[in-house]
């Protein structure tokens, strides 16, 4: 294009304008203190509809008041200045999306923040929006594998589900996140994880992670960080969950991370209280339940008629010297489908994934097990359950019958198997054979210590000589008589085989 | 314990001194003043201020601020303000005038946070925003 065909379009632009001058309401910034404007005027502004200042900044009006407004500035107000006029715009706030956004890291606005240019945006979500009726769900059925064994056997997640993961500080709570994030490839499932006041160095080593793992090909990372104003931290969980249901309009699943939900309360509790709303419990806000549960409830499983698709929803809350009887805990908790309780003393343990299966619970998640792993997985939380009982007593004495003595030998081999090292998710056929092997008692004479060499070398063995069973898990999710003889088969041969070698190591 | 508004403490205030002689004012203004040093009535300018409203519009008066690059002729003030007058539907319009050069030419008026906007910044403003957004 040369210079002069731009000038021509530009003088024929130029031409065509024409503007009709129209009132407008207007208010004027009245005050403006940490990143909330007083304004006045503005009479007909709505509540949570977005205002504009005049260098393109953009707020969100909250609170209405008798003679001003207060509203909070998303992003820089240090160039906002008193008397500044504001205009309504008479939407509410708005996000870009795109199928384009998918492996991209967007800032709480949905604007591209990784370096990699602006995101072509053809469609704008509003951020609030009603959570799907009653007419429009579908129960849970279908499972999202999360590759970890302790939570696909004893605490099941469904798509559409909410399950919360709970624990104190470095518990592995976000390890668990990006875990299941890499486990999805190939699942038919969009994952958006939002980080909310979050180290930036935090979410870059995570990026990196979900990279290396061909994870961001599927992934969109909603970040507010830590050094950006409280605001944007409150509206990035909403940012991220109209993100996601951008893609589950489209009749695709989608699972949906919000790491983590304690720093948006106390963004939120920040807000309010500057907005002189008066605190209640822990000083948070009358309404901060509502701030989650609305946010929570988008997350479903809608049903055909209404072009199907799902959100899953992750929510991660970190508890404070193991106190889940504190005021967020407890309402998230009461809010979602079930929880991941992950303990610090667990950890020390040595057990990692630190998943308390005694207190962890997935209220629907069960009804989206496939059979077999239903049939091992019952097996196996009775076998666990009867362990830690006996545990107590079995500091005692040695003095127990040998039916005492067995519960207890194949409990620690339990606790052994649900061991799983960081970023090695196991297939789900892989989880039903090593099981399978456990709860059958195949692995009772196996020493403890050498579980973990058991079972990946059991695993290998039978995916090349049971290969009837494997056959059976995918195409018809449970296994007949005849897999079932050919992976005991497998495994007898594998068993006599590893112990043969094991002694003559010796 | 009731809490009145400003609002309503306004109101309050404006239909006691409605229709009062001379004395009986003074001695309504000594009253509040007590009041407001005792720190028993909020925000004093704030009630000033809606005090004026509500008196502006009981007289139909309206208070208009016109700003322009250069002040305008009386008979074009005269013109505009009877154009106000119908649309606002006042008897009496009172201008405050404003000189800003930035506003390059034209003028703005602004009533009751309402903007009537027609200088030549905000057109240009206008047209900046809509080349730059076809791109």
């Amino acid at each position: 294009m040369s210079h002069d065909h731009i000038i021509e379009k530009l003088k024929k632009e130029i031409e065509n304008f024409s503007i009709s001058i129209k009132s407008e309401k207007i208010g004027k910034v009245l005050e403006l203190f940490d990143g909330i404007a007083k304004i006045s005027g503005l009479s007909d502004v709505k509540s949570s509809e977005m205002v504009t200042f005049p260098n393109g900044e953009v707020g969100v009006v909250l609170n209405l008041e008798e003679n001003n407004i207060g509203a909070i500035v998303l992003g820089d107000f240090s160039k906002i200045k008193e008397g500044d006029e504001v205009r309504a715009t008479g939407r509410i706030l708005e996000v870009p999306v795109s199928d384009a956004i998918i492996g991209r890291v967007v800032n709480a606005l949905g604007q591209a923040i990784d370096g990699k240019g602006a995101i072509k945006a053809d469609k704008t979500y509003p951020i609030e929006k009603v959570a799907p009726g009653v007419v429009t769900r579908q129960s849970v059925d279908q499972p999202v594998a999360t590759g970890i064994k302790a939570i696909d056997a004893i605490i099941p997640v469904g798509r559409g589900q909410r399950e919360l993961i709970i624990g104190d500080r470095q518990t592995g709570k976000t390890a668990i996140a990006i875990d299941t994030i890499l486990n999805q490839k190939g699942q038919n499932m969009i994952c958006v994880y939002v980080s909310i006041g979050q180290k930036d160095s935090k979410l870059r080593k995570l990026q990196v992670r979900l990279e290396e793992g061909g994870a961001m090909a599927y992934t969109v990372i909603v970040s507010a960080g830590a050094s950006e104003a409280a605001a944007l931290s409150y509206i990035a969980p909403y940012t991220g969950v109209s993100i996601a249901e951008y893609f589950m309009d489209q009749g695709k699943d989608v699972l949906i991370i919000y790491d983590d939900l304690s720093k948006h309360a106390v963004a939120y509790r920040e807000i309010s209280l500057l907005l002189r709303r008066p605190p209640g419990r822990e000083a948070y806000p009358g309404d901060v339940f509502y701030l989650h549960s609305r946010l929570l409830e988008r997350a479903c499983r809608r049903n055909k008629d209404y072009g199907g698709g799902s959100i899953t929803a992750f929510p991660i809350i970190e508890t404070q010297a193991g106190d889940i009887s504190a005021y967020i805990p407890t309402n998230v908790i009461s809010i979602t489908d079930g929880q991941i309780f992950l303990e610090t003393d667990l950890f020390y343990k040595g057990i990692r994934p630190a998943v308390n299966v005694g207190s962890s619970v997935s209220r629907v998640g069960s009804s989206a097990q496939i059979k077999a792993m239903k049939k091992v997985a019952g097996t196996l939380k009775l076998d666990l359950a009867q362990y830690r009982e006996l545990e107590a007593f079995a500091q005692f004495g040695s003095d127990l019958d040998e039916s005492t003595k067995n519960q207890l030998e194949r409990g620690k081999r339990a606790v052994e198997l649900l061991k799983q090292p960081q970023y090695t998710p196991v297939k789900t056929e892989h989880q039903v054979v090593s099981m399978y092997a456990l709860t059958k008692g195949f692995m009772d004479n196996v020493p403890v210590e050498k579980i973990k060499e058991f079972e990946v070398g059991l695993m290998e063995y039978s995916e090349q000589n049971a290969k009837a069973f494997y056959k059976e898990i995918t195409e018809n999710k449970m296994w007949s008589e005849k897999g079932e003889e050919a992976l005991k088969q497998a495994i007898n041969d594998f068993k006599n085989n590893f112990l043969a070698k094991a002694e003559s190591r010796i | 314990m009731l809490i009145l508004s400003n609002n309503e403490i306004a109101e309050i205030v404006h239909s006691m001194i409605k229709d009062k002689d001379h004395k009986s004012l003074v001695d309504i203004m000594q009253k509040l003043i007590s009041l407001d040093k005792d720190r028993l009535v909020g925000e004093s300018h704030v009630l000033i201020d809606t005090l004026k409203e509500l008196i502006h519009k009981q007289q139909g008066i309206i208070e208009v601020d016109l700003s322009s690059a250069i002040p305008l002729e009386n008979y074009q003030k005269e013109e505009l303000g009877e154009v106000l007058k119908k649309r606002y539907s006042a008897n009496e319009v009172i201008f405050k005038e404003i000189i800003d050069k930035n506003l390059i030419g034209g003028f703005k008026v602004e009533v009751n946070n309402e903007v009537i906007d027609a200088t030549l910044k905000n057109k240009l403003s206008k047209l900046q925003e809509r080349l730059t957004s076809k791109i």
